[in-house]
């Protein structure tokens, strides 16, 4: 058949502006920052919306730590600002609720997962694999749009005045289900159901490009051994991705059924104000398995990309090749495997079987293999190495970090005995905000400061960087090392207030501090965000290679081609690790440089 | 998608790859094309979402100490008023739905032979079939629905001897609590409504391809993939059908 | 898509191994209802319910390697759809626990 004489709107792109003069499309504003189909645009624009999500979701929680450290104070210029969540001063309880559900819905689905891989995916899988765009520009573009749609709609929901979705962001039934049980579990869950749908839709738009742009579109020798670990990783993630999300969507269908047709998939023996009703014979640990099954993989979802950032990140900056690159690529796999069957860890105490819940531990248990072996990798990677402390390197390491502290806690919860004690106290939360939370940050951080050269064709500034890390390390321990003792003592998570609580009258000096800290970090944020904006129009010029780094990317032109490259593109002919070669002049050897003869023979024994 | 927005002009003035192949670049390691790759992949996803539905129907029906039987639900038949022909409607359904599927593959056949009318002859045919499938589900609903079932009752109950019994609302009256386990209405109207919107939108892709393939835009195009495309997602909706049929009809 | 054109012979065998899927699962089909029908009132289920999942199975793999066309693709790309599956195998086991754990909860009130 006749493929030869096929084109797509792809090689479009090649024509118009690799060979053919006289073709040029008229590109307005609109359609060159708006409804742009060019991947590396759609990139800036996820991560300009994430930003902004985290502004609003990082609001939220100083609002809900202002509460939790000054109990008994009153704000009345809070309340000048924020009007209905306060009354006398003080945030009332529904709205505690509230905020403490969007701000762990925005910052899980919409900053890290959303923005995080619509921002790398987007910008680096292209580039780095060397194609012109993804597969489908169309698609991408529309994933962003409906990333974009199902934001207004989470937004919008805010501003009921029933309030936004109030039930935690694992949204659990019965709580979800019923909406006469509190103001935000009727119209603020509906919306909040509806944009999950949408965001699904979104992620799988997305991540269907991801995979199809990696398998398909790679240029000439960049098999699959030769290609960078961020696009591994951004592969990995964007299957997690088309095998869990699914399993959310049919969660939250049955729980739509529930709520508008009164069926009982997850409701039973319920009884509303002494009036017994109608449920019978659901339940809602069935609900949270199905959360689960997204819900434990989506951790990985958020995590490995900012894993495969740090790797190409520390091994440039430390200038030496990625130790145990394919041990690096098998644990991604492993980590993705197992991710899919520990789920219900999170479970142990809602009422599972006992016996399954040990299982779940041995699985649970397994994950600390490729989790320490991507860490000694790290390890080992800069050990010895010459290390250039630049702003991405010391949030990479500021990521290990973090990912070290928090997995350790990680090994703790995963034993059922143990977490019967720890299980919905602030021991859990302290160990998911470091490993995940900050720890994506981090990469994200790490990610930003290294690819902002290539995004904008400018540097951001070293020193404001530097002052945005240190406060941002310190104070992330700050907040959340303190929560596991909190935790330990027994105080449990999603709680107003403990001031009913006696015993727990010795943390009212922590709490304090913990939210003095929680305050700074998100002021200091606008350290970045300012040198971010100011360096996209003010930063100094950056030259082709500021970095000095092998990959693809770095042979674009700095202004950022629609097509990525003039004329062919780059040829692969190596692995991206090529740092500090013995006998090489230069510290480091690009991609696209072919072997030379005495490495040819090498390669051959 | 892609597909839609070809340019052709350029063509003829240089040797252009393949679509599924980058520029000229390294292959696919499954050597199938980008497109065919995401359709298949979001099938596999889909799959994940069905498969959400019948374990969460598992766990909930290995909850129940009874649970109805499907030869006693399933049993009417259009036009044979009130004779008992139990999984008689549904065979002639699961039929349709894989005569359909026959229908659809042979219209891909076709389009590897670049055959337009051959397209459209037995595409033609496959839409009417999923018309009919569907067309039948509404009959098979409707029917429950008079005999009382909603998705959140159940007028099939655990009478004498375990027997499934049909509660007569008609002429018994309604009880305050559903007869039989609510699960069974629910799940049923839930999974079955959801494949049927599978096959609705299955038949409305279908019926763009039909008419797509009419005006030529696959003959211009040089190839017929995008049938391929549509007749995966069709297969697809067959392949759900046989799970669905396995959980409410014969397990 | 096939690089090549199909040559009448290769074109006649596969629509003749589409109709031979067609019949067998037409005849798979008629067993599952019969025996649901003949067998079903009178062999327990722990017997039916496997027969039936099996057969049910083999529909599908018929669907999917002939109708989907897989059977003809490479080998990793089968693989790469039919892996995941293992996922769902051990969502179906912990799942199952959980529905029997269930049974028991749910007529623990009264
Ligand atoms: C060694 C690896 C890890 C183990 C063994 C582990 C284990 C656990 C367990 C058992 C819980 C449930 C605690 C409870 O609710 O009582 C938990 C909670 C959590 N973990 Fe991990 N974890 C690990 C790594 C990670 C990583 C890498 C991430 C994210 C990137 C993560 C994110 C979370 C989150 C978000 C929660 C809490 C969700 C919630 O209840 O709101 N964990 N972890
Ligand atoms: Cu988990």
């Amino acid at each position: 058949m006749e493929t030869l004489h096929t084109v797509t709107e792809q090689h479009a792109h090649t024509t118009a502006h690799g060979h053919d003069g006289g073709h040029h499309h008229t590109e307005t504003f609109i359609s060159k920052y708006i409804f742009s189909l060019d991947h590396k645009t759609i990139g800036k624009q996820f991560l300009i919306t994430g930003m902004i999500w985290a502004v609003i979701g990082g609001l939220f929680s100083v609002l809900f730590r202002i509460q939790l450290g000054w109990p008994d104070e009153t704000f009345p210029f809070l309340e000048r600002m924020f009007g209905a969540w306060y009354t006398d001063g003080k945030l009332n309880p529904e709205a505690y609720y509230s905020l403490i559900t969007m701000h762990g819905t925005i910052m899980v689905f919409f900053v890290l997962t959303a923005s995080l891989s619509g921002t790398f995916a987007n910008v680096l899988i292209p580039l780095q694999i060397g194609a012109r765009d993804m597969a489908s520009p169309l698609m991408n573009a529309l994933s962003y749009w409906f990333f974009v749609i199902s934001g207004i709609i989470m937004f919008a929901s805010i501003f009921l005045p029933t309030g936004a979705a109030s039930a935690g962001w694992t949204i659990y039934p019965p709580l979800s289900a019923l909406p006469q049980t509190s103001p935000g579990s009727g119209d603020g869950m509906s919306l909040w159901l509806l944009a999950m749908v949408l965001f699904v839709v979104s992620t799988l738009l997305g991540g269907l490009n991801y995979v199809s742009t990696i398998l398909n579109m790679r240029t000439k020798g960049m098999s699959l051994f030769k290609m960078p670990l961020t696009v591994w990783a951004l592969f990995f993630t964007a299957i997690i991705g088309i095998l869990s999300f699914p399993v959310l969507v049919s969660g939250v269908v049955l729980l739509i059924f529930d709520r508008t047709l009164g069926t009982s998939f997850y409701l039973s023996h319920i009884v509303i104000g002494g009036v017994p009703q109608p449920y019978a014979g659901g339940s809602p640990i069935l609900f949270q398995h199905l959360f689960w099954f997204l819900g434990h993989p989506e951790v990985y979802i958020v995590i490995l990309p900012a894993m495969g950032m740090v790797s190409e990140i520390l091994a440039v900056h430390a200038r030496k090749p990625i130790f145990g690159y394919k041990a690096m690529i098998f644990s991604i796999l492993g980590i993705t495997i197992l991710g899919f069957i520990v789920w219900a860890h999170h479970m142990f105490m809602a009422g599972i079987n006992p016996f399954l819940g040990s299982v779940f531990t041995f699985f649970t248990l397994l994950i600390a293999i490729p989790s320490a072996v991507k860490v000694f990798n790290w390890i080992t990677t800069i050990w010895k190495g010459n290390l250039h402390i630049t702003p991405p390197f010391i949030f990479a390491v500021g990521f290990v970090s973090m990912f070290i502290s928090g997995g350790l806690t990680g090994i703790w919860l995963g034993n059922s005995t143990i977490d019967i004690q720890l299980h919905d106290t602030y021991f859990v939360v302290a160990h998911f905000h470091i490993v995940m939370g900050i720890a994506a940050f981090f990469g994200m951080f790490a990610g930003i400061y290294h690819w902002f050269p290539r995004m904008f064709g400018r540097m951001m500034n070293t020193n404001l960087a530097y002052i945005h890390f240190a406060i941002t390390f310190v104070g992330s321990y700050l907040i959340f090392w303190p929560m596991h003792f909190q935790g330990l003592a027994g105080v449990p998570r999603r709680y107003y207030t403990n001031n009913n609580f006696e015993i727990f009258a010795v943390f009212n000096g922590m709490n304090k501090v913990i939210s003095i800290a929680a305050i700074i970090v998100f002021f200091a944020q606008f350290l970045f965000l300012v040198n971010f904006f100011w360096s996209i129009f003010k930063g100094k010029k950056s030259t082709q290679n500021p970095w000095n780094a092998n990959t693809l990317e770095w042979t674009s032109p700095v202004e950022g081609i629609h097509g990525n490259w003039h004329g062919d593109i780059p040829e692969v002919h190596r692995w991206a690790y090529d740092y500090s070669r013995p006998g090489n002049e230069s510290d480091f050897i690009p991609q696209n440089v072919p072997l030379t003869d005495k490495e040819k023979t090498e390669a051959d024994h | 998608m892609a597909e839609v927005l070809e340019i052709k002009e350029h063509h003829t003035a240089h040797q252009l790859p393949t679509p599924d192949n980058g520029e000229g670049g390294e292959k696919s390691p499954m050597n199938i094309s980008y497109g065919k790759t995401m359709m298949w992949y979001f099938l596999l996803s889909d799959a994940f979402t069905f498969s959400a539905f019948l374990i969460a129907y598992a766990c909930l029906r290995l909850g129940h100490k009874w649970w109805p039987n499907p030869n006693d639900v399933f049993n009417a038949m259009p036009f044979m008023g009130h004779h008992k022909i139990p999984m008689g409607f549904v065979s002639i359904m699961t039929f349709i739905l894989i005569m359909s599927s026959v229908f659809v593959v042979r219209a891909v056949q076709e389009g590897h032979r670049m055959n337009k009318n051959g397209v459209m002859y037995w595409m033609f045919w496959g839409i009417l079939g999923g018309a009919a499938f569907l067309g039948c589900q509404a009959w098979e609903w409707q029917h429950l629905l008079a005999e009382g079932m909603r998705p959140f009752y159940n007028v099939f109950y655990e009478g004498k001897d375990g027997l499934t019994t049909l509660w007569n609302i008609h002429e018994q009256g309604k009880p305050m609590f559903s007869p039989g386990p609510v699960a069974f209405g629910a799940l049923f109207f839930g999974i079955t409504g959801f494949h049927g919107f599978h096959v609705f939108t299955g038949v409305c892709l279908n019926i763009w391809g039909f008419f797509a393939t009419a005006n030529g835009t696959f003959e211009k195009r040089g190839h017929y993939e995008m049938i391929e495309k549509l007749g995966l997602y069709w297969h697809f909706v067959d392949l759900v059908w046989v799970f669905v049929f396995l959980a409410f009809y014969l397990m | 898509m096939s690089d090549h054109q199909l040559t009448e012979e290769e074109y006649k065998a596969q629509v003749a191994g589409v109709w031979k899927v067609t019949v067998i699962l037409s005849i798979v089909t008629v067993v599952e209802v019969a025996a649901a029908l003949i067998l079903g009132p009178h062999l327990p289920k722990w017997i039916m319910n496997p027969f039936y999942a099996i057969a049910s199975i083999a529909k599908a793999f018929f669907i999917i390697g002939e109708f989907m066309h897989l059977k003809y693709e490479k080998r990793v790309f089968m693989l790469s759809l039919g892996l995941p599956l293992f996922f769902l195998l051990w969502a179906i086991i912990a799942f199952g626990v959980e529905g029997n754990y269930l049974h028991k909860l749910l007529y623990l009130i009264k």
